[in-house]
């Protein structure tokens, strides 16, 4: 029995279920149809601890940084972290896109794919597109502060729980040690009980991931992705060029060997491509963290879930290089300034899109499409249509990111845990 | 109870009024009479052969149609999908050409068809002049046109449909998404939308766009490749025409952005000459019962809804 249960854990094996499950989808559809029910299930059962996990890592994470006394120092560092790493995604986004030129020279038959797909949708939406969206910055702070937190407990609206989160975890710091103390031996006993849960579900990976990618592939347009290969293309690329960055960073920071670096946090890597779902990566990534590269608990307990909800680089590049990819299609030339709108843009818009849920985080775009005078309705049919290849291939962005971002931001207290190992 | 035995009362009176009724008309009648009414149904139901009541006048409008033993319908000269075009083995059909031929079939009648009109309101030229005497024809009954000749009830709706040049709508109206938003965007001086001449659609964008400047063209394509090339915001006119576009035209999508207005509805209906009264009559109740029975439903679902048509 603990042999079969220590198998199932084999990152080879689960990896090996994920590339089974999409050839299944791809021969097979109709079966894999039949299977994407128990693919949903699993998914449910990996998120299903996830909003309280969120809440109980961040509120202790926080009223210990507060006790200790030394938070303005390190949300500063954290701060200036992200704000530097989705520059760079943005910059990465209007490189690739720039070099690549994902949307010029398709051929006529990948116009008239496109053509057609926008007209359908347009044509059979004309009336129900009637949606209220509201773009920028501001909606993003109306989503963020919930008026009832139980409201937006029940609706798993992610960014008010954060919101909310940090305002507690900083009160429950302020209080004296005296009360927080035993407030926050609870509040660990509750997140140890969530994190074993979902470490119990690990269990099911293999088939749960064989069951969601073979349901994810099945369902998928190939007329439209052969006409947008290109920037599906561009797009993996960039990304595989983020998690290299990524890795790098990690293991200057770490020491040891890059390959250690790497596969420390390999099980989150695929659970982020299978799930597509970054929250429900976090319990393997918090696992990978502490255990693989023995990071601070502490700090991978508070920063990794805070980053999840409000750190996209990953949406930030796809926004960056899928603005040019518009550009190009509709053959507009892009002045030095328009090139600052993006990088500006994508940046704001990556922010904006991690509070908002499925295509409303892609009609994010707008902020950067509208003053560009590039049409909105388009980008977003277009971007919605490959969504179900893009989504994992960017949630592995964002989760690796904020993994570099755990390593950076800890203290030195992990070089010396790992140094001493290694010797 | 007492209720009850009132009610009861009440029903038999009825019946009884209603049975002596019954006897007294019969009895009215000569039996020579009764004889004639019972051949004429026979004679209908064996040889299915209208509009033959014995011993009336035919009304004069109708009676023209059956004495010339053919029914002439006038059609715009050029094919316009599906409402009227030829089939790859040259066969010509169409809804319209089909209502066309189920009326002659019910009139007892060869159909004609009369092709000459090169615009729409020629086609009501043709039907004031007594060239035809009918035009089914993808009309829109305008009130200006019913100034010269009658309107059937409208027998399919279509609306009226914006193609609009997708980068100009960005550039200009960023925020602009729902057809409401675009249809107020699109009403203010310096916005050129083009429009077919001599069609309905000239009176609409003078009426829907007053501000907007309207451009008079003769054929689409031209049109739609200024829509494309940006010397027109967009232009105005039937679902239809623009749904053939996109048909042949499948990246066309990609420049340009259909807009169905489902409010501002075309209706179409046939045109009769103004002194046709009974005519007209005939049509409503023809209209009545082509709808109960399904034919027109089909006929539309056939053409309008489906897309198999496109490939014969």
């Amino acid at each position: 029995m603990k042999k079969i249960l220590d198998l199932m854990l084999n990152p080879w094996l689960v990896f090996g279920s994920l590339i089974a499950g999409g050839a299944f989808g791809w021969f097979l559809p109709a079966v894999a149809v039949q299977i994407s029910p128990i693919g949903d299930l699993y998914i449910n059962l990996l998120q299903m601890s996830v909003i309280p996990i969120l809440l109980t890592a961040v509120m202790g994470g926080l009223t210990r940084l507060f006790i200790s006394g030394s938070a303005s120092n390190y949300l500063s560092r954290l701060l200036f972290t992200i704000l530097f790493g989705l520059m760079i995604a943005s910059l990465i986004g209007i490189f690739v896109g720039s070099i690549g030129r994902p949307g010029s020279n398709l051929q006529q038959s990948s116009h008239a794919t496109l053509g057609t797909t926008i007209s359908n949708t347009e044509f059979g939406s004309s009336q129900s597109a009637n949606e209220n969206r509201e773009l920028g910055l501001f909606s993003f702070f109306n989503t963020m502060i919930p008026d009832n937190i139980f409201l937006a407990l029940t609706q798993g609206n992610r960014l008010s729980i954060t919101f909310f989160s940090i305002v507690v975890g900083v009160a429950l710091g302020s209080v004296g040690s005296q009360l927080a103390t035993p407030a926050l031996a609870g509040i660990d006993a509750f997140y140890q009980t969530f994190i074993k849960i979902t470490g119990w579900l690990m269990y099911g990976l293999p088939v749960g991931l064989f069951c969601l990618t073979a349901g994810n592939v099945s369902g998928l347009g190939f007329d439209i992705l052969g006409a947008m290969l290109k920037l599906l293309l561009f797009v993996s690329l960039g990304a595989i060029l983020h998690v290299l960055t990524y890795t790098i960073i990690i293991w200057l920071k770490v020491g040891g060997s890059i390959f250690h670096s790497f596969s420390a946090l390999r099980e989150s890597l695929i659970v982020a491509l299978g799930t597509a779902s970054s929250f429900a990566t976090i319990p393997s990534a918090l696992r990978g963290l502490k255990e693989g590269l023995q990071i601070d608990k502490d700090t991978a307990d508070l920063v990794l879930p805070l980053g999840i909800t409000i750190n996209p680089p990953g949406s930030v590049f796809h926004f960056a290089i899928s603005t040019l990819f518009i550009a190009q299609l509709y053959g507009k030339d892009l002045s030095i300034d328009q090139y600052v709108v993006i990088f500006i843009g994508a940046v704001l818009a990556g922010i904006a899109a991690s509070g908002a849920p499925g295509i409303a985080a892609l009609s994010m775009i707008g902020i950067i499409l509208q003053p560009l005078g590039l049409p909105t309705g388009v980008a977003i049919i277009l971007l919605a249509a490959i969504d179900p290849i893009v989504d994992p291939i960017l949630t592995v962005v964002n989760v690796h990111a904020n993994c570099a971002t755990t390593v950076l931001v800890s203290g030195d207290r992990a070089i010396k845990t790992t140094s001493t190992e290694n010797a | 109870m007492k209720i009850n035995y009132k009610y009861w009362a009440i029903a038999i009176v009825v019946l009884g009024l209603l049975l002596t009724n019954g006897t007294v008309g019969k009895a009215s009648l000569s039996d020579n009479e009764e004889e004639q009414v019972k051949s004429n149904i026979e004679l209908r139901r064996a040889e299915e052969q209208p509009l033959t009541i014995a011993n009336a006048d035919i009304a004069p409008d109708i009676d023209r149609i059956i004495k010339r033993g053919r029914l002439i319908v006038v059609i715009f000269f050029e094919d316009v999908p599906p409402f009227f075009m030829h089939t790859k083995n040259g066969e010509f059909t169409g809804i319209d050409v089909e209502i066309a031929r189920d009326i002659a079939n019910k009139l007892g009648v060869d159909v004609e068809f009369n092709r000459s009109p090169e615009t729409f309101d020629g086609i009501v030229e043709i039907v004031a002049n007594r060239e035809a005497d009918i035009a089914i024809s993808l009309l829109s009954d305008t009130l200006s046109r019913a100034t010269t000749v009658r309107f059937s009830n409208s027998y399919v709706e279509l609306h009226q449909t914006l193609l609009i040049n997708r980068l100009n709508l960005a550039e200009r109206f960023p925020t602009a998404e729902t057809a409401d938003e675009i249809n107020s965007a699109l009403n203010q001086e310096g916005i050129k939308i083009g429009v077919i001449d001599g069609t309905s659609y000239v009176d609409f964008v003078k009426e829907t766009y007053p501000l907007a400047t309207y451009v008079p063209y003769d054929d689409f394509s031209t049109m739609v490749e200024d829509v494309t090339n940006g010397n027109l915001f967009a232009l105005l006119y039937d679902e239809l025409e623009i749904s053939n576009w996109k048909y042949a035209n499948p990246d066309g999508g990609l420049l340009l952005k259909i807009v169905v207005l489902e409010k501002q509805t075309d209706t179409i209906a046939f045109a009769v000459h103004r002194d046709d009264v009974n005519l007209l009559a005939w049509l409503n109740l023809y209209l009545v019962k082509a709808q109960g029975s399904g034919f027109l439903d089909n006929l539309l679902e056939t053409y309008l809804t489906q897309n198999e048509w496109r490939n014969q």
